[in-house]
């Protein structure tokens, strides 16, 4: 009888561990490849201060060095929260409609859409007569080979495929391959690619407003109430608030919506190495 | 007993731990002196280090100045439009990037020129962000670009503090801007690491001078100090992030030790460099503070460099292992007085004890070797009158100077020139011949049967039996024959056989022997006046004033009539003429019964051993008479 009675308490202490270590509130994320461990942790510190004072959520960084990774890491469970562009969120939908976007980040001039450009530096002449080499950020990037494609094909008539092209693993170093006449243009996020103007580039030419960077979650490691207590508090943050925060909060979050991506196709393979050594 | 062992026991104790607390300093002493040499050895690596980044910033500056491109570029840039400047800047960045990407290998985290107005034209770290105004905070930006003159050191900025060598450029007497090469403390400390085998280095900004004036975003990248909250360090979240966990485990031990150990906070605020050895667990740890002042020589940061330090775990052990020595001879000392103290007090209680038995004797014990006086009873200091030795001896140097020269009785004048003491010549003489005769404080004469013990090999045991009662007949004949029946004075018959006695015993005192020869003035006059019987009186009066007024050594001599002569122990003339003076005022101050006052003249003289006695008799008589007829009453030296 007493053995029962013991067994019986093990299974509920065990059971009541496993709820708290859920309602504990630490969820592992998924921060953007593409920047250092130090700016990440630089950008999401407000966002972690407020999910913790709020909700008592633990962030914990899983940090991943490409978005394949983070991909991988959805579809194992292993990340239940990321920051993604489009394209790599669409990416992910393909083959894993567990992921959601709850949250989107505005951009300086209030809008939760972006642009993605081409830029090359002003001296370098742009002549379609010989293969041109283009820098690219990374295979998933959205304003990688995605919409640089696109771009060259609708102003260029060029097709990349055609090209010499590389990943460079960020939009600063594409950007900045270019100014060191490593390359000729450089596929990149309007924002970033206007920064280097003081450095003698000029945006040749650019897309049309696509959405922009969110938070999206696994809805298979997260419960819906969960999800729904993130996204309500994110958003219940008055423009202020956001504003002090700074960095890539500091304009402000908006609700995500999974047909703002319907105007993102893909009909074509994004190749996952760059044809230039 | 009890109380002189206590005592014993404080003193060495206290002196053992004024010798364990000096141990206790010294081994302190011994532990800084190796940490301050180990400060000193930081401070000489960490401006080698600097020294070292001074050369290739030197490099690199001469270099630039050599480039005619990169100058053209500049001069062009001075007086360019926006437009052309931002073009301008990228040419730059596209010449010069391969020389960043080798400065960088070299941890020159900056490469960063500034405009002749001193902003901001081209960050090779961070190429996008250009044109801020550096003048107001950046004071080597400023001197480079105002006084022209190179400047380096330590100093704050907006993003990250760092080690700064500014130069400024002119090209063709055009003053274009400045350059600048900045060197993290990561760089500082992987060069320091190859030189200083340290665990690991780290800096602490001090908050007032740089933290609070690094961009508020840039903050994030600083965390409050462990040391103290007036410093700031890298942020550890960040660092982490990067790994070295085991590292920081070792440092966060380390730095707690630190803050514990005394006087830290001050020491960190004194903003002077220091040096703190700790020991712990057996584990020696020395941890330096090498302060670092910036270009306005202030104190702006702290280097901080962990070692473990066996070391001073060995400089310890040696002193302790002093100390428990110290303390082991310090318990032998004790131990060893206590047991010199308790033989001491043993050999006091049996002396005390023999002491004890010798003064119940009712005769005299005397120890000696014949020459050297060492030890009475009770009985000889009753006897002759004295406290104790020492008081007796001060007067005498020998028992055998009391023995007086009787008929029968062993004096000194027996003793032969072949014998070494008078001892000696007693242990000759048969035991029954073995008697001797001393006068006590009375005066009384006293008969002795000597018997003389081996005490050791030097010293004897010599006991004076009183036989006076068996010698009464004797000597009460032996006192008539030597004393005037009236007045109890010596009589001529002491005179003769003492005298040579007297003289010999003054003689190796290295005295003279002093004679005041005297009588009493008209003393015809009073046996006439007032018969025979008032001038024996005035007689015995006579010689009991003198008697009271000299010592007992003194001899007092009746000479014949009214005529005395007192001989005595003296140093001069002059000490001889005041006795005699002292005795002529007493005399004169007396009042006689039927008398009523007398007076006495003197003769004094200091007895010449080239002459004899009787020839210094007469002398002092002859002074006499020169007294008398000089009109009496006084003293003729």
């Amino acid at each position: 009888m007493l053995i029962k009675k013991i067994f019986v308490l093990t299974l509920c202490l065990f059971y009541s561990t496993l709820v708290v270590a859920k309602d504990g509130y630490t969820i592992n994320f998924a921060p953007l490849p593409t920047k250092s461990s130090s700016q990440n942790v630089k950008d999401f510190l407000p966002i972690n201060q407020f999910l913790k004072e709020k909700l008592s959520l633990h962030i914990n960084y899983v940090y991943k060095k490409d978005y394949q990774d983070i991909l991988d890491g959805f579809k194992d469970g292993t990340i239940d929260m990321a920051y993604l562009g489009p394209l790599p969120f669409i990416s992910l939908r393909k083959d894993y409609k567990h992921a959601e976007p709850i949250v989107t980040f505005k951009q300086s001039d209030g809008s939760s859409k972006y642009r993605c450009v081409l830029a090359k530096f002003k001296n370098d002449i742009f002549t379609k007569d010989k293969k041109i080499k283009v820098a690219l950020t990374q295979p998933l990037s959205t304003c990688g080979y995605l919409m640089t494609n696109i771009l060259l094909k609708d102003k260029f008539n060029l097709d990349l495929k055609n090209q010499k092209y590389k990943y460079k693993m960020s939009h600063t170093n594409a950007l900045i391959s270019v100014v060191k006449g490593e390359f000729l243009l450089a596929g990149a996020k309007k924002s970033i690619a206007s920064k280097f103007k003081t450095l003698g580039m000029e945006i040749i030419a650019q897309s049309k407003l696509l959405p922009g960077f969110s938070l999206v979650v696994n809805t298979k490691t997260l419960t819906k109430k969960q999800i729904l207590k993130i996204q309500e508090s994110l958003l219940s943050v008055s423009q202020s608030e956001y504003k002090k925060w700074g960095g890539i909060s500091s304009n402000g979050l908006v609700k995500a919506h999974l047909n703002d991506y319907d105007s993102l196709n893909v009909d074509f393979k994004i190749p996952k190495k760059g044809n230039l050594k | 007993m009890k109380k002189l062992f206590a005592l014993v026991f404080i003193v060495l104790f206290l002196i053992t731990i004024t010798i364990y607390k000096y141990m206790e300093i010294s081994k302190d002493e011994a532990i800084q002196n190796l940490a301050d040499k180990t400060l000193e050895f930081v401070k000489i690596a960490n401006k080698a280090v600097l020294d070292t980044y001074m050369v290739v910033a030197k490099k690199d500056f001469f270099d630039i100045m050599k480039n005619g491109e990169v100058l053209k570029i500049l001069s062009k840039f001075k007086y360019a439009t926006i437009d052309e400047q931002n073009i301008l800047r990228g040419e730059l960045y596209r010449l010069l990037y391969k020389d960043y990407e080798l400065l960088k290998k070299l941890n020159v985290r900056q490469f960063h020129f500034h405009t002749y107005d001193g902003k901001s034209l081209l960050r090779f770290h961070l190429p996008y962000k250009n044109g801020d105004n550096l003048m107001s905070f950046r004071k080597s930006v400023k001197i480079a670009n105002t006084k022209f003159k190179p400047v380096s050191g330590f100093e704050g900025g907006r993003v990250y503090p760092g080690y700064r060598y500014v130069f400024p450029i002119t090209y063709d007497e055009d003053h274009l801007g400045s350059v600048e090469f900045s060197v993290s403390f990561e760089g500082i400390e992987k060069k320091l690491k190859n030189i200083v085998p340290f665990y690991g280095h780290r800096i602490i900004f001090d908050k007032e001078i740089i933290y609070n004036k690094i961009f508020k975003k840039n903050r994030e990248l600083f965390v409050e100090s462990k040391f103290s909250s007036d410093y700031y360090s890298e942020n550890y979240c960040i660092s982490k992030s990067n790994g070295d966990k085991e590292h920081d485990k070792f440092v966060d031990k380390v730095t707690k030790l630190v803050k514990d150990s005394p006087n830290f906070m001050k020491k960190l605020n004194s903003k002077k460099s220091f040096a703190i050895p700790i020991i712990d667990n057996n584990l020696g740890y020395i941890v330096t503070f090498l302060n670092v002042k910036n270009i306005d020589n202030k104190s702006a940061a702290y280097v901080i460099s962990f070692g473990k330090f066996q070391d001073i775990v060995g400089i310890q052990q040696r002193y302790n292992n002093l100390v428990f020595i110290g303390l082991f001879v310090a318990i032998f000392i004790y131990l060893l007085v206590i047991t010199v103290l308790f033989q001491v007090q043993k050999i006091k209680v049996e002396a005390s004890k023999l002491q004890k038995f010798i003064d119940i004797q009712n005769s005299i014990v005397i120890l000696t070797n014949g020459v050297k006086f060492k030890f009475a009873n009770k009985k000889f200091f009753d006897f002759f009158g004295y406290r104790d030795l020492e008081y007796f001896l001060q007067e005498h140097y020998c028992i055998c100077e009391h023995f007086l020269e009787m008929d029968n009785f062993f004096n000194l004048s027996h003793v032969m020139d072949s014998e070494d003491s008078w001892v000696d010549s007693l242990l000759n003489l048969q035991g029954s011949k073995r008697i001797v005769s001393m006068r006590d404080k009375n005066s009384i004469i006293h008969a002795f049967s000597v018997s003389i013990n081996k005490y050791d090999e030097d010293n004897y045991i010599i006991d004076f039996s009183d036989i006076s009662d068996t010698m009464r007949e004797k000597i009460q004949l032996q006192e008539q024959v030597i004393k005037d029946q009236l007045t109890k004075a010596y009589n001529r018959v002491y005179f003769e056989k003492n005298i040579d006695s007297l003289i010999a015993i003054n003689r190796e005192k290295g005295k003279e022997t002093g004679i005041i020869f005297f009588d009493i003035d008209h003393f015809k006059n009073v046996n006439d006046t007032y018969g025979h019987q008032v001038g024996d009186d005035v007689l015995k009066t006579i010689v009991k004033i003198v008697n009271s007024n000299i010592r007992d050594d003194d001899k007092l001599i009746r000479w014949g009539g009214e005529e005395f002569i007192i001989i005595f122990c003296t140093s001069s003339i002059e000490n001889v003429y005041k006795k005699a003076e002292h005795l002529r005022v007493s005399i004169e101050q007396y009042r006689f019964d039927e008398v009523g006052s007398l007076t006495c003249s003197f003769g004094v003289i200091l007895h010449n051993d080239s002459y004899s006695i009787d020839e210094s008799i007469k002398k002092a008589d002859a002074k006499l008479y020169e007294a008398k007829n000089s009109g009496r009453n006084r003293v003729v030296v």
